[in-house]
């Protein structure tokens, strides 16, 4: 099965602080990842540079077969980029705001409008399409952000904390029709969250950075496993303090 | 083409969401331009002509700097905030999708007060140019020309700041284009002048432009374009390896 996403050596210096340093990183078509990591561990960085916002100073990003940065335009248009922080246009409607994005993904306008219509029905957010995207509430902007990120029907779904803001009903709905859109259209999911229960749920492979570097890579069960802890949870407190005594040193 | 073509309608959708705002904006740069119209005109009744410059030519060189002008800085309108962007890290959400980054961020926003420029520099030009069908065509050609040259100059300058860290090129760049071509080149002499012409090429912004609509020369037309296309190259080049030096602020705006 060929990579959806395959970054080798990753790289990336600040002046003196060596943010993340060698990580390798991929990810099969339709499978489900989550990069787990301490705050500071590097994963902002190394999901920056995964997206080709940023260059790394060492290694290469592949997506779907694209070398960022130079393929960036057709390695981004496989690619879903979910975050509560994402903007969308205010002063438009929501079914306005997602229909150009869709054409900002090379969508004709007849199936831009069909893909808003199914998507906004999946995540039960069809009432939100007349509204003004200034008038959404935190949570709706996430969910609306989601059906952005899908329209196109993307290989590769990147989502930062997706459910931050999401009661957790909403949450539950999200989580289902992510994996639906996992599992019906073979979209694979590299999902950065805080929320280990939402990651033992949504996630088949974990990937723990810390101190830039990955630590652990494989199902939730083997990493826990691996650390003799009972739950990512209790793995994910160990890193971070393992982290905090290094530091106090 | 047809993400870009989004993007611009993104951009039109969302000035046009505040009718009022755009309205508004537009007729203040339009009466702002007027003033500008009004001054020359006392002026040169006064003096008659300088270095071979009157009212009517220099309404002319008006009409191609506030017509080109308004195309970059009202339909280009980020053209003069990338170095603020690329200082203060706000290009990470434009960097994710999936289109090419400079032409994306020149298209997605429109500045409704420099839109009141393009509309005056066209009315400008069809009151006061003489607009024969030739003279409307070369006026196309040199606006399109000046615009060129000034969204790659701005885009330049702006560019600078990914390798400085310090925005105020970008701000620089912008005001020297932009005072410098509003006076005819023939006022300014020796080292001034051969500036005008290369570092700053506010010459061929609007002096040379109006001096080809009224006596059309192919070499000078020639040496128009070549100057657009190398700042125009220039900028794009500047940018694309300032974009390798970017570092996110985690900002996420919309650019």
């Amino acid at each position: 099965m060929g990579y959806v996403l395959e970054a080798r050596g990753l790289v990336k210096r600040f002046k003196s602080v060596v943010a993340v340093d060698g990580v390798d990183l991929t990810v099969s078509a339709g499978e489900r990842v989550a990069l787990l990591g301490p705050n500071g561990a590097g994963k902002t960085t190394t999901l920056l540079m995964l997206l080709g916002a940023i260059t790394p100073d060492e290694g290469t990003v592949d997506i779907d077969g694209h070398r960022l940065p130079r393929g960036r335009s057709r390695g981004m248009s496989e690619v879903g980029f979910v975050a509560g922080y994402l903007p969308l246009p205010d002063r438009l409607r929501v079914r306005e705001a997602l229909s150009i994005f869709g054409g900002l993904c090379g969508m004709r306008r007849a199936d831009a409008d069909r893909a808003v219509a199914l998507n906004l029905e999946r995540f039960a957010v069809a009432h939100l399409a007349d509204r003004m995207c200034m008038d959404l509430s935190s949570g709706q902007r996430t969910l609306i952000g989601i059906v952005k990120a899908v329209l196109h029907q993307p290989r590769l779904l990147v989502l930062d904390e997706p459910t931050a803001s999401l009661d957790p009903d909403v949450a539950f709905r999200v989580r289902s029709a992510l994996l639906e859109v996992s599992g019906n259209e073979g979209t694979a999911l590299l999902v950065t969250s805080h929320n280990m229960v939402e990651v033992e749920r949504l996630c088949e492979r974990v990937v723990f950075i810390a101190k830039g570097r990955v630590v652990a890579d494989g199902p939730p069960a083997d990493v826990v496993a691996q650390y003799g802890h009972e739950d990512l949870e209790a793995v994910f407190m160990h890193l971070a303090g393992t982290r905090l005594n290094e530091a106090d040193i | 083409m047809r993400g870009l073509l989004a993007t611009m309608g993104n951009a039109f959708a969302e000035a046009r969401a505040n009718r009022a705002a755009l309205g508004s904006q537009m007729a203040v740069m339009v009466l702002n331009d007027v003033v500008w119209v009004v001054f020359w005109v006392l002026f040169f009744r006064r003096v008659g002509s300088v270095g071979g410059w009157d009212a009517r030519r220099i309404l002319l060189l008006l009409a191609v700097l506030t017509t080109a002008g308004g195309i970059t800085l009202g339909l280009l309108a980020n053209a003069r905030r990338i170095g603020t962007m690329a200082v203060e890290g706000e290009l990470d959400a434009v960097l994710t999708l999936p289109v090419a980054p400079l032409p994306y961020l020149l298209l997605r926003r429109v500045e409704p007060t420099n839109l009141g420029d393009l509309l005056f520099g066209v009315c400008l030009f069809v009151l006061s140019g003489r607009p024969t069908l030739g003279r409307t065509a070369v006026f196309v050609g040199v606006v399109l020309a000046s615009a060129t040259l000034i969204t790659g100059f701005l885009v330049l300058t702006g560019s600078l700041a990914f390798f400085l860290g310090r925005s105020e090129g970008g701000d620089l760049g912008f005001h020297a284009i932009v005072l410098l071509g509003s006076y005819p080149v023939d006022v300014f002499a020796g080292v001034a002048k051969v500036l005008l012409y290369s570092v700053v090429p506010a010459a061929f912004v609007s002096t040379v432009p109006a001096t080809l609509i009224d006596s059309f020369d192919a070499g000078r037309a020639a040496a128009l374009a070549a100057v657009a296309g190398a700042f125009g190259l220039a900028g794009w080049a500047t940018f694309t390896a300032g974009l390798r030096r970017y570092t996110s602020g985690s900002l996420w705006t919309r650019a």
